[in-house]
């Protein structure tokens, strides 16, 4: 068995052994090299009560290169890309370290998901989000730990009124703001993305001007 | 109580359920499909009802690639969960834990330390310090220079190697026998009342010197009834041990010549009335006519001194010797090099010159750190310089395999990755669905969506705000 075989083995028992840091790795396909990592949102966050799935691949040269991670599991978060669920963190890139292991590397991302890094983001616009309205973002993450996570639901939202009340609430927009663009004739798809773009959220919405945006929606 | 919740012995010493679960699965869905079941999947695992929670796994009914096969058919690395946890034995998982490099997760072969003191094996640390120059635990800064041989470590690795084996079917007897006397108390009580029992016969042997007490105990025939005096006996025999050296002349004891039986004192140590040394009974009367000159003892002094002088001396010479035949390689900086100086590098240590220039550059690298890290290691555990070369070759046959089995084959590479394959193609699909669509929408604006997430994959964006 070759070094880089045994210690992925011995990795994987030891997390199962290790009941108390509620990490849990398992195999996705038939190749050892190919796995699944997944860990409970921490406690106290927006993500608090999701269960958060994350793919692992195995380089060849592990453990001298680093693991690829990203999220299987969408996370609103500003360094995980909220399409692809890439992850920027240092010890994923060049702050790797031979001594680290599959287990302390998904801690790391669990403490990631509890102290977001603005200013190194992966996804700007939830960035943006994350420094501009800070109670906007928790909001959103919440409701996204809430639909792709299995997390509990916000106790102030009323039940969901459908796709639409869905896809504002995922962008983390103010319904109000997208019904009155909707009223100008724009489609609400086109409106959700514009405003999302700009970041048309809690107190910043009042330093973008309407024409701003109507010239955003016509373009 | 605590010990009825316990797993099953077997479950303790055999690796966790889950790579019986996983067995299991595989096993299973071998003989579903009428596949060849590599034959000690299922000998060594008793079948186990999977649990609900294994239901979960999506498993694919593929036959297992080759490493999958050793994942699951070869034998578990061992490993510090291979002791039982700390309740039930303290310490012997840390103890094992604290004698592996945190590279290779194996006990230190060739362990050598950085100038912070972290410690490793030779070979991890020197790749891992080919990738990058500092210390894997704490980063600070270092290089090949800073790496100096470990022998204390060394040594201790060698001893537990040795111990393991014993040690793991020690705590194997114990755990069982201990589960069975649940109410009895913690295992650990046990282990210690059995090394009292031991101790306790090892003195039935040896008399006692001079006390009754332990005359009595001596002559007793060990009955379990008995069993709670032997507790206070073997008391007085550890208080009266000190006791004994200190006192002069044994004999002056008047329950000891009431007695009569000197046989037992043929190994007692008396002092010699002339020199005042202590000289083995039976052999007081040869020392005495000898002059108080033991023959034997000066001889084996001298002769202990010479030896030790003699020896060290020639160790010495033998060690300035080697290690001077044996000085470590340099690094080569192979850009500045031409084929043929690299093939007469490789030539001078009756390496192969087979293969483009990548190869013999990977294959001459690997050679220096072979060679280096073998120097790490004290005289009677380096390999020798053929080994070694067996060594280079076994790696390079790996790697060959490891290129090779993604190449050759292309059909049962595709049946074997079949699901793989099919994950990213519908992994694939939506995302070309939606590609067209956002790409018109968000193209115009540098800052938008797409771009974000496309260059952010390669390289993250540094962004200000």
């Amino acid at each position: 068995m070759d070094a880089r075989l045994r210690r992925v083995n011995k990795e994987i028992a030891d997390c199962k052994n290790d009941k108390t840091s509620n990490i849990k790795i398992d195999l996705i396909d038939e190749s050892p090299f190919h796995l699944k990592g997944s860990f409970p949102g921490p406690e106290g966050t927006p993500y608090q009560g999701g269960h958060f799935e994350v793919d692992i691949v195995i380089p060849e040269s592990y453990p001298f290169q680093p693991v690829k991670m990203k999220f299987i599991t969408k996370v609103y978060h500003p360094n995980i890309s909220s399409a692809s669920g890439a992850i920027c963190l240092d010890i994923l890139k060049d702050a790797w370290s031979p001594v680290l292991t599959l287990k302390s590397t998904l801690i790391s991302l669990q403490s990631l998901l509890c102290s977001p890094e603005p200013n190194d983001p992966q996804d700007a616009e939830v960035a943006k989000h994350y420094t501009t309205s800070k109670n906007s973002f928790e909001e959103t993450a919440a409701y996204w730990t809430h639909i792709y996570a299995g997390g509990p639901g916000r106790s102030s939202s009323a039940p969901l009124k459908g796709d639409g009340q869905d896809e504002i609430a995922i962008a983390g927009l103010d319904p109000a703001h997208v019904s009155g663009f909707e009223a100008l004739g724009f489609p609400k798809g086109k409106v959700i993305d514009v405003l999302r773009r700009l970041n048309y959220r809690g107190a910043n919405a009042a330093k973008i001007t309407e024409d701003r945006v109507v010239q955003e929606l016509l373009k | 109580m605590l010990l009825r919740q316990q797993p099953p012995p077997h479950a303790i010493f055999w690796r966790g359920s889950f790579f019986r679960e996983k067995r299991n699965l595989q096993f299973r869905s071998l003989l579903e499909e009428g596949g060849d079941v590599v034959s000690g999947c299922g000998e060594t695992i008793p079948p186990l009802e999977l649990p609900g929670g294994g239901s979960h796994y999506h498993h694919q009914p593929t036959l297992p690639t080759a490493e999958m096969a050793t994942f699951l058919t070869g034998d578990m690395p061992d490993d510090p969960i291979d002791f039982p946890p700390q309740s039930q034995a303290p310490g012997l998982r840390d103890l094992d834990a604290a004698l592996r490099c945190s590279i290779c997760g194996e006990l230190f072969d060739g362990p050598v330390s950085l100038s912070c003191g972290h410690c490793f094996c030779s070979c991890c640390v020197r790749t891992s310090l080919s990738t990058k120059q500092e210390c894997p635990t704490c980063r600070k800064p270092g290089n090949e220079d800073h790496i100096r041989p470990n022998p204390s470590v060394e040594e201790a690795v060698l001893a537990w190697k040795r111990a393991r084996q014993h040690i793991l079917h020690l705590s194997k007897q114990d755990t069982p026998a201990s589960a069975d006397q649940a109410e009895s108390g913690r295992p650990t009580k046990r282990l210690k009342r059995t090394r009292k029992v031991d101790y306790d016969s090892d003195l039935e042997c040896i008399p006692g010197p001079s006390s009754s007490a332990s005359r009595s105990a001596s002559i007793t025939p060990l009955t379990p009834k008995r069993h709670e005096r032997r507790k206070p006996v073997s008391k007085a025999l550890i208080v009266r041990t000190p006791k004994k050296a200190g006192s002069p002349i044994p004999s002056s004891d008047v329950e000891e010549s009431d007695e009569g039986k000197m046989t037992s004192r043929e190994t007692d140590l008396v002092q010699c009335p002339i020199c005042e040394k202590k000289v083995i009974m039976t052999n007081i009367n040869r020392h005495m006519d000898n002059n108080c000159q033991d023959a034997n003892d000066t001889r084996s002094t001298k002769s202990q001194w010479a030896q030790l002088m003699g020896n060290n001396k020639a160790k010495k010479n033998q060690t300035r010797r080697e290690d001077n035949d044996l000085e470590r390689l340099p690094k080569a900086s192979y850009d500045a090099l031409k084929d043929r100086v690299l093939k007469d590098m490789l030539k001078e240590h009756d390496l192969s010159v087979t293969g483009d220039r990548n190869a013999l550059e990977r294959r001459h690298q690997r050679w220096v750190m072979l060679y280096n890290a073998n120097l790490d290691k004290s005289h009677v555990n380096r390999k020798t310089i053929p080994e070694l070369r067996s060594d280079l070759k076994l790696w390079e046959e790996e790697r060959g395999r490891r290129k090779k089995h993604a190449v050759q084959d292309i059909e049962t590479y595709e049946r074997q990755h079949k699901y793989e394959f099919q994950r990213l193609i519908e992994q694939a699909r939506p995302k070309q669905g939606t590609k067209p669509s956002s790409a018109r929408d968000d193209t115009p604006e540098p800052g938008s969506d797409a771009t974000i997430h496309e260059s952010s994959d390669v390289e993250r964006p540094t962004m200000s705000l």
